[in-house]
């Protein structure tokens, strides 16, 4: 008598259905890709005018952009105002996110979803709303307003990651740690924190990026004499587009990529496709 | 059906010496919505007692240690604790301490840095922490494994440094949750005479909630049972298991059988009829009238079965149902009338073998063995 | 009272920030389009869901929308289907990071890299001239269709990662017992499979919907000025037409819209919900 097999087959659609869902996916996987080397492609050629397949090969137009005073300080900007945005998402957030989780009050609900709602706003319609409040209270072409608007757009992201770290972790070790003698502040710092790390730092890097990425808010708050780099490229984008412009957007790809492995490493991208 | 109980003092023997008393509960209530989670509870912790709060879930015990511990804020009544009013001091500066039923380690701290948490944030000098942190992880074992995670430790020994993050701060009484839930049973009955034994060597009381009355009954000075809430009962395991007040309390603790019968005579000994027999019972304070129905608490290893009667203390005729087996002994299941049926345990093997079911037999007790008690 | 303050403190200062930089601007949107010059008034109402430019504006911003998110159901659930049940587990984190890496480029670098596909001479251009299907370069950009290709390519990741979500919580074992009971394989995914991700689909649906109605970026790179949405309506009627009035009105008619559209997302993913609350 033959023992029957344990192991359960993975139900398949059938032969001819699998395969063309997996040629449909890797179609879509390419059609994803495609953009992303067009443009690398292009940004190593060798004329201005921007065609591909790229004619020659050159880095010359990677040398413009950080000869080019604009792009630098754009790039910079960026990168501060990411930076900063992000991390006072960071220390804005963490606490909400806590006290959202693990107390119970009237409006709760409301406030959870006001800190979540610049997600599902418009983002057009709140960078027009924010520069009329800033103009209003003097902060229109101001660093500080570039700074606050950013933190505003990337809050929910901080946010949410966080909140659900904290519906993972027992809420018991915290009480331990108040019946210890932690103050609320040594809670949240040195025993809630190092617990969800992980989230933390996801929420964080998320903020990061879609602060570095944003388009629509920054578009209505450029600081004097100075704009964010998607804004410059966009800007740029208007009358024509050279190859150079092309080189400026595949240092945008580059970062992206690095930035993906950095998330993954961090929480491992299949998690953070969740959040 | 009109009674009452012969004085409060009933509840649980002497009222304590005011000295003695480390923790005062008065009058508390907590209610949850419109869910009432303790109900009015008063009761008295005495210096150096291991005493348990037993009684099933949701019956409210851990909500009272919860609102010992300061993690719940009563809504009626006071909570004292050495003398002071703890209404409005959080828990991080209650002089009490709690072992949690998941042990609650911090899971990115060290054995060692565990147990030294509590002496950290009251900002005793380091030699100070490093010498307390050692003392007592050798007095629950541990000082091998100063250096390991808790993700690296077994149920048991979690459960040892969770015992010792909470009584290094030498707290004037310590709280324990449930703390042996998580463990097989071989190492719960281990660990039972280990708790017992560490507090008597640390001297300081211990509150332990559990649902377990084997548990409560192996470890405690003195049980509160609770139910629903409410205080039932508390006194010392004799006490609790010789004399339950209520049919819950009798349950609850040990098996009891629970007899309904109506007083025919009152008196220091109260005269029920059940069944059409004439039962003795100690009235013991109960206030039972002529007339009065009556639940009657009967233990199964109090009952003695034979063919006959000699006519000594009361009888009841039954007949067998099913007899069990159990090794050691057996249990017995007769029927006195439709509606009364009784369980009855003993060793003797030969009656045992002797007895067939839809046998007739007679069951005896003496009369202080029986017990009047409340629904 | 103040014993839930003293806890709830630390909540405040965020609360704050977007009280003020985002309940506000976004608050001041409806008084602006009906209070004109001290007066209430339903004029600009009246002018925007009216005049036949706006209307028209209105009309290819659902249109494209539309063929938008009915494009990405078509691409993205295969892809999503491939993902999270066919996908061997090593290739699984290689697939993930292809559909997220996009989302961390700005919308510009996307729209950007369509022109450079579908310009004068970009890949489809000189690809068909190479093949010698064409004499002269096709005008493929600032068309309705090329907006509508833009914004296929920056929503595929919402749709799929939307469905993704849904299909992991599809237990295997109810293909598994549909085969059982004498359903073939493509009969186990049309009764079974596939009704159970409908709510993944019509979430991302509306996800992908108000995403697409609310786009700027693109479509101002990929459309040209005949090609307009409603986002660039919004933007010229502030920035350049100083019209805040009207600006404001087509605000709220895209907010109300939105708003309905992601309230209905939420809605749909409700089932998922983690340790009882629904994370938006």
């Amino acid at each position: 008598m033959v023992a029957p097999s344990t192991a359960v087959r993975k139900p398949r659609i059938g032969s001819i259905g699998l395969l063309a869902v997996r040629v449909a996916a890797w179609l879509v996987l390419l059609l994803l890709l495609a953009p992303l080397v067009v443009l690398i492609g292009a940004s190593f050629s060798n004329v201005d005018y921007v065609s591909f397949p790229p004619r020659g090969f050159s880095l010359q137009w990677y040398a413009r952009f950080f000869a080019d005073p604009v792009f630098v300080n754009s790039l910079i900007l960026s990168g501060e105002i990411a930076l900063l945005s992000s991390a006072m998402a960071t220390v804005l957030g963490y606490p909400a996110a806590y006290v959202l989780i693990r107390k119970r009050f009237a409006g709760r609900r409301t406030a959870w979803t006001l800190l979540l709602s610049p997600l599902l706003v418009p983002q057009i319609i709140l960078g027009v709303g924010l520069l009329q409040v800033f103009t209003a209270i003097g902060l229109a072409t101001t660093f500080a307003g570039l700074l606050l608007a950013h933190t505003v757009s990337v809050v929910p992201y901080v946010v949410r990651t966080v909140g659900a770290s904290l519906l993972g972790i027992d809420a018991s070790v915290e009480e331990a740690a108040a019946d210890l003698g932690a103050s609320r502040l040594e809670v949240l710092t040195l025993v809630v924190a190092p617990m969800i790390k992980g989230g933390l730092l996801a929420g964080a890097l998320f903020a990061f990026i879609m602060s570095w990425v944003n388009v629509e808010i920054s578009i209505f708050l450029s600081v004097t004499g100075g704009y964010t780099l998607p804004v410059v490229l966009f800007n740029l984008l208007e009358y024509s587009i050279t190859t150079v412009v092309v080189a400026a957007a595949s240092i945008g790809i580059y970062v992206a990529l690095a930035l993906v492995l950095l998330v993954d490493w961090v929480v491992g991208i299949d998690s953070a496709s969740k959040l | 059906m009109a009674v009452t109980l012969a004085g409060r003092h009933a509840l649980g023997g002497e009222t304590p010496r005011c000295d003695d008393a480390i923790i005062k509960i008065s009058g508390v209530s907590k209610s949850f919505g419109s869910i009432v989670a303790v109900d009015n509870v008063s009761l008295v912790i005495r210096r150096g007692e291991f005493i348990s709060l037993l009684g099933p879930s949701g019956c409210g015990k851990s909500t009272l240690l919860r609102m010992i511990a300061g993690f719940e804020q009563q809504d009626a009544g006071t909570i004292e604790i050495d003398g002071s009013d703890a209404v409005d001091v959080p828990p991080n500066r209650r002089p009490v301490n709690m072992v949690f039923q998941s042990y609650a380690l911090f899971p990115h701290l060290s054995v060692f840095d565990n147990v030294a948490f509590g002496l950290r944030r009251k900002r005793l000098p380091r030699s100070q922490v490093n010498a307390t942190v050692a003392q007592f992880l050798h007095l629950v074992g541990l000082e091998s494994l100063v250096g390991r995670y808790p993700a690296q430790l077994s149920g048991g020994q979690q459960q040892r440094v969770a015992l010792a993050r909470a009584l290094v701060n030498k707290p004037k009484v310590l709280l324990l949750d449930e703390p042996l839930g998580a463990l097989d049973l071989k190492l719960r009955k281990r660990m039972q005479v280990e708790l017992k034994q560490l507090q008597r060597d640390v001297g300081i009381s211990f509150i332990y909630v559990t649902h377990d009355q084997d548990e409560a009954l192996a470890l405690s000075d003195r049980i509160a049972v609770m139910n629903r809430g409410a205080l039932l009962q508390h006194g010392s395991c004799r006490e609790l298991y010789d004399r339950p007040l209520t049919e819950f309390v009798a349950n609850f603790l040990g098996e009891a059988n629970i007899i309904r019968g109506r007083v025919v005579e009152s008196g220091p000994m109260v005269v029920v009829d059940v069944a059409g027999h004439r039962i003795s019972v100690r009235g013991d304070g109960y206030a039972a009238a002529t007339g009065d129905g009556v639940l009657l608490a009967l233990r199964p290893e109090h009952l003695t079965v034979a063919d006959a009667g000699d006519g000594r203390g009361n009888q009841l005729l039954a007949r067998v149902k099913d007899k069990v087996f159990l090794g050691n002994a057996f249990t017995l299941h007769v029927s006195v009338a439709p509606d009364i049926s009784l369980l009855a345990r003993g060793t003797d093997r030969e009656l045992f073998d002797r007895l067939s079911v839809g046998q007739s037999v007679v069951l005896a007790w003496r009369p202080e063995d029986g017990r009047l008690v409340m629904p | 009272m103040t014993q839930t303050l003293r806890q709830i403190w630390p909540l405040f200062p965020g609360l704050a920030l977007l009280t003020m930089l985002f309940a506000l601007p976004l608050g001041l949107m409806l008084p602006q389009s009906i209070l004109v010059d001290g007066e209430l008034t339903t004029a600009i109402y009246r002018e925007v869901l009216g005049t036949g430019y706006y209307w028209s504006v209105i009309g290819r911003s659902f249109w494209v929308s539309f063929v938008a998110t009915a494009t990405c159901i078509l691409l993205g659930y295969p892809l999503a289907f491939y993902l999270v049940r066919v996908a061997p587990r090593k290739y699984k984190r290689c697939v993930f990071m292809i559909v997220i890496a996009p989302l961390f480029t700005s919308a510009v670098i996307r729209a950007m890299a369509w022109l450079v596909i579908l310009g004068r001479r970009g890949l489809v251009n000189e690809a068909l001239l190479a093949a010698g299907l064409i004499e002269e370069p096709l005008r493929l950009l600032y068309s309705q269709a090329a907006v509508i290709i833009g914004l296929v390519y920056i929503m595929i990741p919402f749709m799929v990662l939307t469905v993704a979500a849904v299909l992991e919580n599809v237990s295997k074992t109810l293909e598994e017992a549909a085969r059982d009971l004498g359903a073939t394989p493509l009969g186990a995914f049309c009764r079974v499979t596939f009704p159970l991700t409908l709510p993944g689909v019509l979430a991302g649906s509306f996800l992908v919907f108000a995403l697409c109605l609310s786009s700027y970026v693109t479509p101002a790179v990929l459309g040209g000025g005949r090609n307009k949405v409603m986002a660039m309506l919004i933007f010229e009627q502030f920035m350049r037409l100083f019209n805040w009035h009207l600006g404001a009105g087509i605000s709220c008619v895209m907010l109300v819209i939105t708003l309905v559209s992601i309230w209905a997302y939420t809605r749909a993913i409700a089932r998922r919900a983690v340790g009882g609350e629904a994370l938006l």
